[in-house]
């Protein structure tokens, strides 16, 4: 029993409304008060992800193997025509797939995130927040994996990017907020519309080849458009250029793709703390 | 008051009945929440209707406030509300202190995860801190009784185990407002009764506690104060015996079950049919009385001559408890069955039953050989009487008397009680 000074939780049909900027340091609070259940979560999440299985996250590494492998042969064989890559074309496309499955995998983890936590979400009260932020471990911990395969390679084609590499570390945090603020959105309307999560895995599926991951980026007109379009290709083109060693081929589409990142975030959770009761409702 | 845990004032919260429009209604709500406007949510749509409106009362700690009323009647919804899972359509909800909920027990279990695990985790999400589970960790497993199944999947373990352990962490969290929603309906008797007493030492510690349960005895047991969700949205909240009583009225005024009715013809019968049943209180014509003479009437049709037929009757409660039975134990009498129809006379000096609805199962019984069985002989409903007490499921006669010092003889003055 904590005496003395107790907390005090008002709730009326505008509350969220009703308490205006303060609700962001309300919201920062929450999040730091609740610290050690997201890691609570992101702790089960892995340990049960793997608990049924031999070869854990070993597996992890198998898909992005096996998709660089079938387009190396693809592109040797000249069946698909790849043009020239800034870096070795298996370390190009190796680090294209796991950056891109970064993103992928936690999209499509958030997303599904409430939906799978049952009646966690439905019966009882705490910052649900922390539900859709721990679905990004596990694909985080595959992405540390993977890293490690992308290290080997690296040597193998004796690519070696220096200090710039460091750069690398915000890129890969922006392509995070990118996919976790578009998640809260969706993991909402996953709770009342399941169809949205069946949705993202075929946005996921596809959308690797509508980013620059396995090919450079296009110089003709129609598909440059992709590049332009597409907020994840900015992050990965320049991505690129740091691992070769080269400065930021344009910083003004990574400007704005950071941007957009950080907008999906801060919107993403904002919409979410007001709206999450709502929803919950209708779960 | 100021040393209210629970307030809430002028709470109102509106479903929609077509899960379509809900999500119209839904999306429109929190597009104006979003961009800022502000909507008149009194005004009901189409399809949509008040489940609570204008509930208001607070719980002080220390105190107990039992929520009842009939399925439907908002009480989840309410407990949901001051949760903080649901957001009120109207009012105002102020809770003071940690919440502890018993609203869902092992929300947030997971089944591969080991009971060790699951209290951790459990416990996070109900707002301990690491340091708080370590220290009470022995007694959450003590509590719960699992300790040889710590370290097993709680896949494994059986409902009541899994239940045991959800409360159990869910209790230790020392609470400043614990919510209780029926979690007690499962589990055996021995840990329900382990249950109410920690919810009986929480509130004596200074927890404030909403309990919802469709069960009289534990409302009875645990709350000083009800609130009645019935039939009306905003509710009736008194004292505990005062408002079960009303509950208790409210329920057998339903006028969709009357005195005795006739019965069919059984289900399951040899060469006997009950043809008719017909329940009467102390004249022929009056319904039966708590505490009063009480005659059953039946129609028998036998094939057949039966010689020394025991009648046997059960009465089962609008909880369907099984309250009492008479059979060749506690009747006198037999009754010897001729080819044709007959009718049977069964009296009961006293039906020292409380008031409630009552389904009425029986037959007649030759030695072992059933010759008819009816798990619905009639449905009556026991009027409540001056002599009959409010609480309780069953019903004493006693009297008392001074007895003299000397213990050698009674006194002359009598008096009566219940």
């Amino acid at each position: 029993m904590s005496d003395g000074r107790l907390t005090e939780r008002v709730y009326t049909s505008d509350a969220e409304r009703e308490r205006g900027m303060a609700v962001w340091r309300d919201m920062l609070a929450d999040l730091w008060a609740a610290r050690e259940l997201l890691w609570r979560l992101a702790h089960r999440d892995l340990t049960v992800s793997y608990r049924q299985s031999l070869l854990g996250f070993l597996w992890a590494l198998l898909m992005p193997l096996l998709t660089v492998m079938l387009f190396a042969y693809l592109s040797s064989m000249r069946l698909v025509p790849i043009g020239a890559t800034l870096l070795p074309y298996p370390v190009y496309a190796l680090w294209g797939v796991v950056l891109w499955q970064l993103f992928a995998a936690t999209l499509s983890a958030t997303t599904s995130s409430l939906a799978n936590a049952g009646p966690l979400v439905t019966k009882v009260d705490f910052p649900k927040e922390v539900v859709v932020l721990s679905a990004v471990t596990r694909p985080l911990f595959e992405f540390a994996i993977k890293l490690l395969l992308v290290a080997v390679l690296m040597v193998i084609y004796d690519v070696s990017p220096g200090l710039s590499t460091w750069l690398l570390v915000p890129l890969v945090a922006l392509t995070l907020a990118m996919a976790l603020g578009i998640g809260l959105v969706l993991s909402l309307a996953n709770l009342v519309v399941r169809d949205i999560g069946n949705l993202v895995g075929i946005v996921v599926m596809f959308g690797m080849f509508a980013a620059p991951v396995l090919y450079p980026p296009p110089q003709t007109e129609p598909f440059t458009l992709l590049v332009v379009l597409n907020p994840f290709s900015p992050l990965l083109m320049a991505s690129h250029d740091l691992l070769a060693g080269n400065p930021v081929a344009h910083p003004e589409l990574l400007g704005a793709s950071a941007l957009f990142a950080l907008l999906c975030l801060g919107i993403g959770w904002r919409l979410f703390r007001v709206v999450i009761r709502r929803v919950t409702e209708r779960a | 008051m100021q040393d209210a845990r629970i307030e809430v004032s002028a709470l109102g919260k509106k479903f929609c009945r077509s899960l379509g429009r809900s999500m119209l209604y839904g999306l429109a709500d929190m597009g104006s929440e979003l961009i800022g406007l502000s909507i008149d949510r009194r005004r009901l749509r189409g399809g949509e209707y008040w489940a609570l409106d204008d509930v208001g009362f607070s719980v002080a700690a220390g105190e107990c406030l039992g929520v009842i009323g009939h399925n439907g009647a908002g009480k989840s919804t309410l407990l949901k509300l001051v949760a903080g899972v649901l957001a009120p359509d109207q009012g105002r909800i102020v809770v003071r202190g940690r919440v502890g909920t018993l609203i869902e027990i092992g929300a947030g279990f997971h089944p591969m995860l080991s009971g060790r695990e699951n209290i951790y985790v459990n416990g996070a999400i109900l707002g301990m801190r690491r340091h708080e589970i370590d220290a009470r960790f022995d007694e959450i497993v003590d509590f719960a009784g699992i300790e040889a199944f710590l370290d097993a999947p709680v896949k494994h373990y059986s409902s009541g185990m899994y239940m045991r352990l959800g409360f159990s962490v869910a209790v230790h969290t020392r609470p400043d407002v614990l919510l209780v929603d029926e979690a007690l309906a499962v589990g055996d008797a021995a840990f329900r009764s382990k249950c109410l007493n920690r919810i009986e030492e929480l509130k004596s510690n200074g927890t404030a506690i909403l309990f919802v349960s469709h069960s009289e005895i534990d409302v009875t047991r645990v709350t000083d104060r009800c609130l009645l969700l019935a039939g009306r949205p905003s509710g009736i909240l008194g004292e505990t015996a005062e408002v079960l009583q009303r509950y208790r009225a409210e329920r057998l005024a339903n006028p969709t079950l009357a005195r005795g009715k006739i019965a069919d013809a059984g289900d399951y019968r040899s060469a006997v049919c009950i043809s008719s049943v017909e329940v009467c209180g102390p004249t022929t014509d009056s319904p039966p009385v708590s505490g009063q003479r009480c005659t059953i009437l039946l129609s028998v049709n036998s094939e057949q001559e039966f010689r020394g037929a025991k009648l046997e009757l059960r009465f089962w409660n609008s909880d369907e408890q099984l309250v009492a039975v008479l059979d060749e134990t506690n009747v006198t009498g037999h009754i010897d069955l001729e080819v044709g129809v007959q009718r049977i006379s069964f009296d009961i000096p006293a039906l020292d039953l409380m008031p409630d609805h009552y389904r009425l199962a029986g037959g007649l019984l030759n030695g072992k050989q059933i010759l008819s069985w009816s798990f619905e002989l009639a449905r009556i409903c026991i009027e409540v009487s001056a002599s009959c007490p409010n609480l309780g499921i069953a019903f004493l006669r006693g009297e008392a008397n001074v007895v003299s010092e000397s213990g050698t003889g009674l006194l002359p003055a009598k008096g009566n009680a219940q």
